[in-house]
């Protein structure tokens, strides 16, 4: 991500790296525990005894969160339920963007944080604003397209290149 | 349940009764010895007691907890988690391999680490040497209060505000990582404050992880481990709102938020305590929803010679290696601890008298604040941390315009759990918090000015 944005790419190509940044780090999603706390999810939408086992299950899942990422997704998850008193019928949805959106600013920060390590304050600076300005923009909830990688030339190809002689 | 694979660095440390220390590659065996485990005498120097079992069972947990999180470090460029294990010697191996003691004890340190910790107690066979004496501070049948104390200005002013308040033998435990701390008589004193000191140094490998987050919980459980010792049932934490609350509202990165002085922490703690001693002990947290500022405040109306207590309560966590003046320590002036110590007291209306590295907050880059061009060798881990500080803060005053922000809301969940309390009362009490810290760092950044480089940091 940080390659794309100091190579000044085209917006689309800079929150498809974005995406792919955030999504590798929910990489916890995929174990047992993910898939337990992704049905947790599902169990509160329909009505208030459903609410709360959802939220008993969430009160279960969250001492065992295997990383940071995975707790504060069950803790979020707990504070929807307590802001808006009755979970949505989108309510998985809803928390993993919500979640997800929290993380991409957290990341935000650190790597701005290490521009301006590597680089100067003021890179650090409009690499966070741009950066903020995209967020909001980007679909979390699906993979983004494979990058395109320039097919190899054959032999054949290659040889038939025009050369260009400078004296 | 399958091992995540997002926890690439598994660290397993071993601690026995004989046979030679030796590390390799996730492996650490050390001997249980003084130099692994803490210094049981000093346990009970505070607690009124003849030193027993579970003290020595303690100490070497101590020392045992501090060598895994220092042992093995962390691959930050993968993931922040590592999964620990320990295995370590105790007398009553029915106790401690008890589940509630076992699982209250790995859920404190996972809440506060963001490691996953497994432990696996063998039995230990040799006898404890026996220790002197007991001394005691006062009357065993005084009402005590613990307070984790660490001379600093939080640790100061709750102290005093509770002895105005309370009569109530206050007794400060002041954990000393450097040195071995002899005799009675050194007894830890530094102005007219007395802390009874526990010295918390091991034998740690070269190069340890210098992220040390279980030292909260050395410092915690040998105050709540002496309130039930001695009965006294408390233990006060000190620390205000910013810093027991910011490190979950606004973490950098894949971090584990910092967590150190929280209720979510504490109250952990407090069921492992009453697993293994059996007795109760309340953590109380009277700064919780205050601003520093608010609390210097208070504090100058109690004590209005503020260059007296400035002058004896440090704040910075920089390495003194690093922040000194001709060999004197001073306060650095730009990590977290120096950045809510100077907005504070400039909230508090109190002339801040203390001696700082980097001083000048007018002026417009960090470099300008060093006369005649010398700049310190650190200059660029100065303007590291002073990012990172200052981003913090703006981000924590950010929160004030998004009260219904899910971070905000998962504190306010979890509080109110932690705490007991209705959701409607936690919820007025969180959102006053950045709403407060909000005008105080508006104000202070507008005291700086709109070119100093701090105002640029926070908000460039």
């Amino acid at each position: 991500m940080l390659r794309s944005i100091c190579r000044n790419v085209e917006e689309t190509e800079l929150k498809d790296a974005i995406v792919r940044a955030v999504r590798k780090d929910a990489e916890w999603l995929s174990t047992v525990w993910g898939k337990q706390f992704e049905r947790a999810l599902d169990l509160g939408t329909d009505d208030f005894f459903a609410q709360e086992k959802c939220r008993s299950e969430l009160l279960a899942l969250v001492a065992t969160s295997p990383t940071p990422h995975a707790r504060a997704s069950c803790e979020i998850a707990l504070g929807l339920l307590a802001r808006d008193d009755v979970a949505s019928p989108q309510f998985k949805t809803v928390v993993m963007k919500q979640a997800v959106q929290a993380f991409a600013v957290d990341s935000v920060e650190l790597l701005s944080s290490l521009v301006a390590a590597g680089v100067d304050d003021n890179n650090a600076a409009q690499v966070r604003r741009r950066l903020h300005g995209l967020l909001s923009n980007c679909d979390f909830s699906r993979e983004p397209p494979q990058r395109a990688i320039a097919e190899a030339l054959s032999v054949e190809a290659g040889l038939d290149l025009p050369l260009k002689v400078s004296l | 349940m399958q091992a995540p694979d997002s926890l690439p660095r598994a660290g397993r440390l071993v601690l026995s009764e004989r046979g030679e220390s030796r590390s390799e590659p996730g492996l650490l065996v050390r001997k249980l010895d003084a130099r692994t485990s803490f210094e049981a005498k000093h346990l009970h120097e505070y607690c009124f007691r003849v030193p027993g079992e579970l003290s020595h069972d303690i100490a070497s947990l101590l020392g045992a907890v501090r060598l895994a999180d220092r042992g093995f470090v962390r691959r930050y460029s993968r993931a922040w988690g590592r999964a620990l294990q320990v295995e370590l010697p105790v007398y009553d191996l029915h106790k401690w391999r008890s589940q509630e003691v076992t699982s209250s004890l790995e859920d404190s340190l996972q809440y506060l680490t963001g490691d996953t910790w497994r432990f696996r107690f063998v039995k230990r066979r040799r006898k404890a040497a026996a220790a002197g004496q007991a001394h005691l501070v006062s009357s065993p049948e005084a009402i005590r209060v613990f307070v984790p104390f660490s001379h600093g200005l939080d640790s100061f002013a709750q102290s005093e505000f509770l002895s105005s308040r309370e009569r109530v033998d206050i007794v400060r435990v002041n954990i000393n990582a450097s040195r071995r701390s002899g005799s009675w008589q050194g007894l830890g004193r530094r102005g007219r404050i007395r802390a009874v000191p526990v010295s918390s140094r091991v034998d740690e490998p070269p190069h340890p992880e210098p992220s040390f987050r279980t030292r909260p919980f050395i410092y915690d459980l040998m105050a709540a481990y002496g309130a039930a010792m001695s009965r006294a049932k408390r233990v006060l934490v000190p620390e205000n709102g910013q810093g027991s609350l910011g490190g979950s509202l606004v973490p950098l990165g894949g971090e584990a938020p910092h967590r150190s002085c929280h209720p979510g922490f504490t109250s952990r703690l407090a069921r492992f305590i009453g697993a293994i001693t059996e007795r109760e002990v309340i953590f109380e947290h009277p700064g919780l929803f205050s601003t520093k500022g608010r609390v210097l405040s208070r504090l100058l109306t109690l004590h209005p010679n503020s260059s007296e207590w400035l002058s004896a309560h440090p704040s910075c966590s920089y390495d003194s290696r690093h922040a000194h003046d001709g060999g004197r320590k001073v306060h650095c002036g730009v990590c977290g601890n120096c950045l809510l110590r100077r907005l504070s007291l400039h909230a508090a209306e109190v002339a801040d008298c203390t001696p700082y590295r980097v001083a000048d907050l007018h002026a417009p880059s960090i470099e300008a604040t060093f006369s005649g061009g010398d700049l310190p060798a650190e200059i660029s881990a100065y303007r590291d941390i002073a990012l990172n500080s200052s981003r913090g803060m703006q981000r924590l005053a950010d929160l004030a315009d998004t009260p219904s922000a899910v971070r905000v809301w998962a504190e306010i969940d979890g509080l109110a759990r932690y705490q007991a309390r209705p959701i409607p009362e936690v919820k007025d009490d969180m959102f006053e918090l950045p709403r407060q810290h909000h005008l105080e760092w508006n104000a202070f950044l507008i005291h700086c000015g709109n070119s100093s480089w701090l105002t640029h940091l926070a908000r460039g």
